[in-house]
């Protein structure tokens, strides 16, 4: 088990990921605001927001400085709930893509989406460390809830994606 | 499950950290362990019963609903 848990780099790695991922989000707005080239190259400004979610995904993938296994059983069960986030998150941008402001589902969107639950994810994990929740070590409340939780989460968005070909049918006629 | 890990740390005399440096996990584990909000796995009780020089099932104590 704990050979699945382990992460993929070095704890120094970490602090060092997060700081140029700030160092790009900064260069990224001050960038996009002042200067008009930049503003316009929307390859640009994709390619510094994968930097920041390249990142930021570098952070989470790093160990602690003291690697247990309680921080291993930490960083797994944070990712569980990263990954839940993602998908409801995800889903429900892509429902309302195009409504509320939100622009149509395009990848600087998704790369938005990522780096919400990454920041979201990190800050999870430093909290965890500090105050050890109970709630994290429990073992029998999980795969139920979490196997509830994708289930709803699907039938919901099947249920609303044959609602929408629905009317849409209906409209056309 | 109940655990005497504090008690045998008092009779020892070491704090949290001590204990930690010893077992090779970070402070916060220990802490985690004596409010028995964490399991500890088989390997790292073994550790500990060692440190002690006394038996798992001394330190470790199962409780009804275990």
């Amino acid at each position: 088990m704990e050979k699945y848990l382990t992460a993929m780099f070095d704890y120094r790695v970490k602090k060092q990921a997060i700081i140029l991922s700030i160092i790009f989000f900064i260069v990224d707005k001050l960038t996009y605001i002042n200067n008009d080239w930049y503003a316009n190259s929307y390859s640009n400004h994709i390619f510094f927001n994968y930097l920041i979610v390249l990142g930021l995904l570098t952070a989470i993938g790093s160990k602690d400085k003291i690697d247990d296994e309680r921080s291993r059983l930490i960083r797994y069960s944070i990712l569980k709930n990263s990954i839940a986030l993602f998908v409801v998150i995800f889903g429900i941008t892509a429902l309302f893509s195009g409504q509320f402001g939100i622009k149509s589902l395009s990848m600087i969107t998704i790369l938005y989406c990522l780096q919400g639950i990454l920041v979201i994810h990190i800050l999870s994990l430093f909290l965890a460390n500090k105050y050890n929740p109970a709630w994290l070590f429990k073992e029998t409340t999980s795969p139920k809830d979490y196997n509830n939780l994708m289930i709803g989460f699907f039938y919901g968005m099947y249920a609303i994606s044959a609602f929408l070909i629905a009317m849409s049918f209906f409209i056309k006629k | 499950m109940k655990n005497l890990i504090k008690v045998e740390r008092a009779r020892k005399n070491i704090t949290q950290g001590d204990l930690a440096d010893a077992l090779q996990v970070s402070r916060q584990t220990i802490n985690a362990i004596e409010n028995a909000k964490f399991v500890p796995s088989t390997v790292l009780s073994f550790k500990m019963a060692r440190y002690f020089g006394c038996k798992v099932d001394e330190l470790f104590e199962l409780e009804e609903e275990d």
